[in-house]
């Protein structure tokens, strides 16, 4: 009788978690994280301009170790990087979708979560080799502390061409 | 006599004074106003920074909400007739400024009301409505680059 029951128990338990015929599976990070329309621009813009300024901070450092920037701005430019990818992890955890950001950013969450968290934790560490000022040390962490094109070809949409819409709503 | 020259001279160069933007070289303008926007930038940034880090220093946020809000007045002023893209100007603005000012108008001024309403809620104190009205503000930011600005990448 005892193991009718939890049969039963587990049963259901496994039937209510199946979802529907279909239907979406749940979302890892959507609805539950839903910001009001008027801040939902405010947040996007937020993180275009993190990015944009980790864009500009890693182009940089590519310029110092090719050598054609000095190298005394090594330790600056990659703590900027650090900064930029720890601060890029909060900016997209509200569901607002939009900019060039895929949907998949927050339906598939843990996958990109966890690639900004390594991206966070891999930039810090070349932040910190950076401050002994050896540039071949920080080069051959590049790779993995500066991500970027792993993470863009899977979580964004290539840009559009340059088409401005109608009038302003 | 040498009180007419002098009297010329001076007419002169009151007369270039007074007309000196009319004759202002196209690069000018697009420079004045690429550094106007890059003040405001910084000030945001600097703003969303610290609601971002918690770490909210409510004089600093004070003071930078009203130099946003002084510079959402001055923006009107930074888009000269000649400042638009054209050889040898270097700018992001777009020609649908020019095109569409109408449009370009409405958008401006909602970036400036809601930095007027930005710099009361910061006066106000509250972070959390600090928080929500500096991602409005930042909704205005986009709007407007959405339309009338270039991408940057």
């Amino acid at each position: 009788m005892a193991a009718i029951l939890v049969i039963t128990a587990v049963a259901v338990t496994a039937w209510q978690t199946i979802p529907a015929e279909g239907a979406a599976p749940p979302a890892s990070r959507t609805e539950s994280q839903k910001v009001s329309p008027d801040e939902a621009g405010g947040i996007i813009f937020e993180r275009q301009q993190i990015m944009l300024q980790l864009e500009k901070d890693a182009d940089k450092l590519g310029s110092i170790v090719a050598g054609v920037l000095p190298a005394d701005q090594l330790a600056a430019t990659t703590g900027a990087i650090a900064k930029g990818a720890k601060e890029s992890i909060a900016a997209f955890e509200p569901y607002a979708p939009g900019g060039r950001a895929k949907d998949t950013v927050w339906s598939d969450w843990a996958d990109y979560s966890q690639r900004m968290q390594s991206f966070a934790e891999k930039s810090a560490e070349m932040a910190k080799a950076a401050e002994t000022g050896d540039v071949a040390l920080v080069t051959s962490m590049m790779g993995d502390a500066v991500p970027c094109k792993q993470c863009h070809d899977v979580y964004r949409e290539k840009k559009k061409p340059e088409t401005k819409p109608g009038p302003a709503a | 006599m040498v009180r007419y020259v002098i009297g010329a001279c001076v007419a002169s160069i009151a007369l270039g004074a007074a007309t000196a933007p009319l004759f202002a070289a196209p690069q000018d303008g697009a420079r004045a106003r690429i550094a106007a926007y890059r003040q405001l930038g910084e000030k945001f940034k600097a703003v969303n920074d610290m609601l971002r880090s918690g770490d909210v220093q409510l004089p600093l946020i004070r003071r930078y909400a009203g130099q946003i809000r002084n510079s959402a007045h001055n923006q009107y002023r930074l888009f000269p007739a000649n400042s638009g893209p054209q050889p040898g100007v270097k700018t992001a603005a777009l020609k649908e400024i020019w095109m569409r000012p109408n449009d370009f108008r409405t958008a401006q001024d909602k970036f400036a009301r809601q930095a007027e309403i930005f710099q009361r809620v910061a006066m106000a104190g509250d972070p959390t409505a600090i928080r929500t009205e500096a991602r409005k503000l930042g909704g205005t930011c986009k709007q407007c680059h959405d339309n009338f600005r270039a991408e940057s990448d």
